[in-house]
């Protein structure tokens, strides 16, 4: 075989330049520290690696939405057992002033520390989050939600509930409206509500002896009318009689799916309305109580009046802290939602990082290796052109 | 006496004659496309004497140089591949480094932008939120147009390349032709050695530029043909190509043919070389990755658009929309003879394939082929704005009158980035909260509660419109104390527009209020949704998200990279053996040269000796007859 000297030259400058590009290829990654120079090095490696960051964006994004959920529910656990803490003193206060022992001018000390206490509740109910808005405002995180009006109380913000995405598929609510905690509280035993009516002039007081709610109920009203002080009649809301009966104190009368207690001594044409429990705040059931309470009574009908207010104020007040914990048990799982998502997130984002480092960082060792070689093997290469090309027939001519 | 004088000088004349030859070879060594030679010599005829057939010396025959056919047409196919794939992996590499720039790419301003939607639910009510969202929609779009502008400028190159490379066709075309009448002036007797290696050199350098057939005719001169049977050169006479305008696009050059026969376009004809590898890279890497770029522009744009007009932005309107793209291009042909205009619009983005097409009125029918596979696609409707022809996610409205055989390029998304822009005039009109809001009586007797409603119809006309829902027993209602419509607990109830859904079961007076929602700085419900748009399935047949479509084009893209690559280097290696073959029987050896001219040089001295024998001879004969 012939070998032309134009060709031993180009090859030999070809042979060293592919060596020189691989040589600088390998210490582009040595350097870089990375194996994927250019989506050509590893087209699908680039693109798996292009998603996994994608998604290690999306993780890190629902640690900090996470996070903070985590602070507004927090916040608004913290202020709900606040609102707990008050409601029990309230019920305290209400007991004591139901003990019979009490004065108008005692009873009136009782109303004082009450209304202070829903000075607070207040507050708290108008409760601003960290960058201003007010957490029990629904969507309308502007806007005061609670406030004093001449008739009682009005709310002022929604029922809306914001959400928070603390994974792809999982999105929890970062508060509750103020509505559901505080304006929205049924009265009487959380269905029915039985009433003496404001005229009556005897002493009977009524009792639901279905303290924890009743199946069946259709919302039907009653009226029990004394038609003398030891016989009654049960009419519904249209006016027809349903029962009638004798009474002894302390005799239960059921009607319908209802059982009521009516104890004292109620006095002829005496009215009890029973009938589905209203809607209402925890401000005015406190407010009604005080007032309640701050009006003076001078005799056994007037004390039966105030009984039966005070009874309604337990009630509500029952009612009231049983929602608070309704709504504080839902903060607590949503918290405990949060940190299993935190883990589960933290965890992921722990191995897409290894994926991606499994697919875009370099094996040094190989990679130093590879170098090693190829320099040693770029070195050979130059010496042994050198050695030849000095071998040439005209040096001996 | 006087034949051996003869025999000495005819030998002194072919051994300076050689040695010349080896001084040539010498001399050409380095020369590209020169071919060793050797003189050719070959005994004088004999003289007849009595005796026999005396010698007459040495003559002689011509001056060869070794070349090999064969290997010398190996050499340009093994050419004409390695610079197409050169050039194609070049400016392949280019595309590559910038998709996946991790400063430059579109990954990274998809993922802050989307990042600062999210960041912007969890806080709607502060401006800085809405703020740092509106700043990254301006990086987004300044990042799309980045891409595009780059990629705008390798376009341009690119076309700037064609015309160069045609221009340097011409030229070599031009001095192949001026070769072949010197070489057939030179006659076919005695080839003119050092005329046809500069040819061989030409036509090699050509099939750099361009694929090219030869065929040689008897006197010598040869014919180069470029497509399928386009003459380049025919003896002294060429044919050039030329680079215009596309019919299309001013701004786009197309190289045509002026033939005896008419023009003939020579993009989807000519192949390998320089040009047949940036032919490659305009249709199959560039142009696709603008149009996939330009698509995941407009699904951006149309999602995000679509989600927002369903919110209420900071002013408590429906919001407008955030994005504009550039219009679908649809241009006539300057031949078109009719009157004829389209406008298209894309419908459906995930429908939309990545691809031109060609719409054309057929005398009687309106017909469309795709560029990539050059299918027909079936047209519906009847080209009115009323019903336009929709194929493909597609609409095309036709107006004027077009003439039989008029032609109209149809460009879905290739100008979406270079319109994309934010019409929005301030962050206030990223719409975060939710367009209505429903709520129980405080009244109402049951614990059932109604939802904020979901968007469904926002053109309805009521839309916004305060409506009562009333219960009239627990499965019928009736809407502002009209009508009786029916209930099943779980139902949704849609109305003026929206979908509500009442949980509980409602009794009879239960009143919900639904009504336009007002001063909801605190709501996120369509923010949300945004924040949902980033992995909606809007491509592809909404099978792919946007940010999964960028990453299979990076894949794309990346492969069609490699392969061009290690296609170029392992062309490259073939071209290297082919032309050390080629050497091996033309190159000149050096060593062998040095050889040669001690050989020649001691039989240019034996030639000396013979003349001064015969001189003596000469003498001595002279000397004798003195006496």
């Amino acid at each position: 075989m012939r070998v032309s000297t134009q060709a031993f030259f180009e090859n030999n400058v070809l042979t060293l330049q592919r060596l020189q590009r691989s040589l600088n290829d390998l210490q582009e990654q040595v350097a870089t520290g990375r194996q994927i120079q250019r989506p050509s090095d590893d087209p699908v490696g680039s693109a798996r690696a292009l998603n996994l960051r994608g998604s290690l964006d999306s993780v890190e994004q629902f640690q900090r939405n996470a996070g903070l959920a985590e602070s507004r529910l927090r916040l608004e656990e913290e202020t709900l057992t606040g609102v707990t803490d008050l409601l029990q003193r309230t019920r305290e206060l209400a007991l004591q002033a139901a003990n019979a022992t009490q004065t108008n001018e005692s009873r009136d000390f009782i109303a004082a520390e009450l209304r202070q206490g829903l000075d607070q509740l207040l507050a708290l109910a108008n409760t601003r989050d960290a960058s201003d808005e007010y957490l029990f405002a629904g969507y309308q995180s502007q806007t005061q939600p609670f406030t004093r009006t001449a008739s009682g109380f009005s709310y002022n913000g929604d029922q809306g509930q914001r959400f928070v995405s603390i994974s792809r598929t999982r999105q929890i609510p970062d508060s509750d409206s103020g509505e559901r905690i505080f304006g929205r509280i049924r009265e009487g035993n959380g269905q029915v509500l039985a009433t003496p009516a404001a005229a009556n002039t005897g002493t009977g007081t009524i009792f639901n002896n279905d303290a924890a709610g009743v199946s069946g109920y259709g919302f039907e009203s009653y009226q029990i009318t004394f038609t003398a002080a030891d016989a009654y009649e049960v009419r519904d809301g249209g006016g027809a009689l349903v029962t009638s009966g004798a009474f002894t104190p302390g005799d239960s009368i059921t009607f319908g799916a209802l059982d009521v207690r009516i104890e004292g001594g109620p006095a002829t044409g005496d009215v009890f309305d029973v009938g589905p429990s209203p809607n209402t705040d925890m401000f005015s059931i406190i407010d009604r109580l005080a007032t309640a309470l701050e009006t003076p009574t001078s005799n056994d009908s007037g004390r039966a009046g105030q009984d039966a207010a005070i009874n309604r104020g337990l009630e509500g007040i029952d009612q009231a802290i049983s929602r608070v914990l309704e709504v504080r048990t839902g903060v607590g799982s949503r918290l405990a939602t949060i940190e299993t998502q935190v883990d589960a997130n933290a965890g992921a984002a722990l191995v897409l990082q290894e994926s991606i480092a499994d697919i875009e960082d370099l094996d040094y060792a190989a990679a130093i290796s590879a170098l090693t070689q190829q320099a040693t093997t770029l070195e050979a290469a130059q010496q042994s052109f050198l050695r030849i090309q000095n071998l040439s027939l005209f040096r001996l001519l | 006496m006087s034949s051996i004088l003869g025999i000495g000088t005819s030998a002194l004349s072919a051994f300076r004659r050689s040695l010349d030859t080896v001084g040539q070879n010498i001399a050409n060594a380095n020369t590209p496309g020169y071919n060793r030679q050797r003189v050719l010599l070959s005994a004088r005829e004999p003289q007849f004497s009595g005796a026999g057939f005396f010698g007459r010396g040495v003559e002689i025959n011509s001056v060869e140089r070794y070349y090999n056919a064969f290997l010398d047409d190996q050499v340009r196919n093994a050419g004409s591949s390695a610079s197409r794939y050169d050039t194609l992996a070049g400016f392949a590499g280019r595309v590559d480094d910038l998709l996946a720039d991790p400063l430059a790419g579109l990954s990274p301003a998809l993922s802050s932008f989307y990042s600062a939607v999210q960041d912007f639910s969890l806080d709607p009510a502060t401006p800085a939120s809405r703020g740092a969202l509106f700043a990254e929609a301006e990086s987004l779009v300044a990042r799309f147009q980045s891409l595009d502008d780059q990629l705008a400028s390798v376009s341009a190159e690119t076309s700037q390349a064609v015309a160069q490379t045609v221009s340097e066709i011409n030229q070599l075309s031009t001095s192949i032709a001026d070769l072949n009448q010197r070489i057939v002036t030179a006659g076919t007797q005695r080839p003119p050695n050092d005329l046809l290696d500069e040819r061989d050199q030409l036509v090699r350098e050509l099939t750099r530029l361009v694929d090219v057939t030869i065929t040689e005719e008897n006197n010598g001169s040869i014919n180069v043909f470029v497509g399928n049977g386009q003459t380049l050169v025919i003896g002294g006479e060429t044919f050039e190509l030329e680079v215009q305008p596309s019919e299309f696009d001013p701004n786009r050059n197309e190289v045509i043919y002026r033939g005896l026969g008419g023009d003939t376009p020579l993009r989807d004809i000519l192949k390998g070389g320089e040009i047949g590898g940036l032919f490659e890279f305009q249709n199959t890497i560039l142009d696709p990755t603008r149009r996939a770029l330009g698509a995941s522009a407009v699904a951006v744009a149309q999602t995000f658009n679509s989600q927002n007009a369903l919110g209420l932005d900071a002013n408590g309107n429906l919001g407008g929309d955030i994005f504009s793209t550039g219009p679908a291009r649809g241009t006539p042909s300057a031949l078109n003879t009719g009157t004829g205009d389209i406008s298209v619009v894309v419908e459906d983005i995930g429908q939309v394939p990545q691809s031109g097409y060609r719409f054309l009125f057929d005398g009687t029918d309106y017909r469309l082929f795709r560029d990539d596979t050059g299918a027909e696609v079936t047209l519906t409707g009847t080209g009115t704005g009323a019903d336009p022809f929709r194929a493909d996610g597609l609409a095309i409205t036709v107006s004027g009158a077009p003439a039989a055989g008029d032609t109209f390029e149809v460009e879905p998304v290739l100008d979406a980035i270079s319109g994309l822009s934010i019409v929005a005039s301030d962050p206030g009109a990223f719409a975060a909260a939710g367009p209505t809001r429903g709520a129980a009586d405080l009244g109402n007797l049951s614990d059932a509660s109604i939802d904020n409603g979901v968007p469904l119809d926002t053109s309805d006309p009521d839309f916004f419109a305060t409506s009562i829902i009333e219960f009239t027993g627990p499965n019928t209602y009736s809407v502002n104390g009209a009508g009786s419509f029916a209930f099943t607990p779980g139902d949704t109830i849609t109305l003026n527009g929206s979908a509500y859904t009442i949980t509980g079961t409602p009794t009879a007076g239960d009143r919900f209020t639904l009504e336009r929602n007002t001063d909801a700085a605190g709501d996120n419900r369509n923010a949300l949704a945004l924040g949902a748009t980033r992995d909606a399935g809007v491509l592809a047949g909404g099978s792919q998200s946007v940010s999964q479509a960028y990453s299979s084009l990076v894949a794309t893209v990346g492969s069609r990279t490699r392969l061009a690559e290690n296609t170029a280097d392992a062309q490259a290696i073939v071209l290297q053996s082919a032309e050390t073959r080629r050497l091996e029987e033309s190159g000149v050896n050096l060593d062998e040269e040095a050889a040669e001219l001690i050989r020649f040089q001691q039989a240019y001295q034996a030639a000396a000796e013979v003349i001064s024998v015969a001189n003596e001879m000469f003498d001595t004969l002279l000397a004798a007859t003195r006496r």
